[in-house]
């Protein structure tokens, strides 16, 4: 039963995640609301990764890079809140081939990883003006 | 307008409408869009400020 409810929990929770609330009515306050929701998912990567290279489960080079990513993502997330797409995904992709798969996977990020991920599927495009 | 309709959006749609606003304000989620804006570049400037002083004091 519960394997059955998983899909429709995951639709509802995407559906759900891709609209601004009701009070959020103009193209910029949306554009924001989309630029906020990128924002949040990179800041707990970096989060994650500092929290990781900390106790040690995360070496310092591949939490430099996560670091790097999410400083430079943010520049362009506030500099470019309505064009950021194209960037900030490129500069992911870019990010995710300097890790080896052992780091990406790791719990330690994983789930942060996993968020960033989703949150460019959903809101890229939007940004690049696909949607 | 209808005085069906109206009845219609005075007792179902409105409360529905306040409801929401009520539970993103006790969440502590921005509601109006000055506040999403104060709360996106305050997001930005965390992430900005952690990192760089994150990278000086773990350089390559």
């Amino acid at each position: 039963m519960r394997h059955a409810l998983l899909p429709l929990v995951l639709v509802a929770v995407v559906v759900t995640g891709c609209r601004p609330p009701i009070t959020i009515t103009t193209p910029q306050g949306k554009v924001i609301y989309a630029a906020n929701e990128v924002a949040t998912r990179v800041e707990r990567l970096q989060a994650a990764a500092i929290a990781g290279e900390a106790e040690g489960t995360l070496p310092t080079d591949v939490a430099r890079v996560f670091v790097q990513f999410s400083v430079s993502a943010a520049k362009t997330l506030q500099a470019l809140p309505a064009g950021w797409g194209t960037s900030v995904a490129v500069a992911w992709g870019e990010a995710k081939r300097q890790i080896p798969l052992k780091y990406l996977n790791s719990p330690t990020v994983a789930t942060a990883v996993m968020a960033v991920d989703t949150v460019l599927a959903i809101w890229l495009p939007v940004s690049t003006g696909g949607a | 307008m209808q005085p069906l309709v109206l009845l219609l959006i005075r007792e179902m749609l409105l409360p529905e409408l306040v409801a929401l606003i009520k539970a993103r304000q006790a969440a502590g989620q921005p509601v109006t869009e000055a506040e999403l804006r104060a709360e996106f570049d305050a997001r930005i400037g965390r992430i900005v400020a952690i990192g760089e002083t994150w990278l000086a004091t773990h350089p390559a």
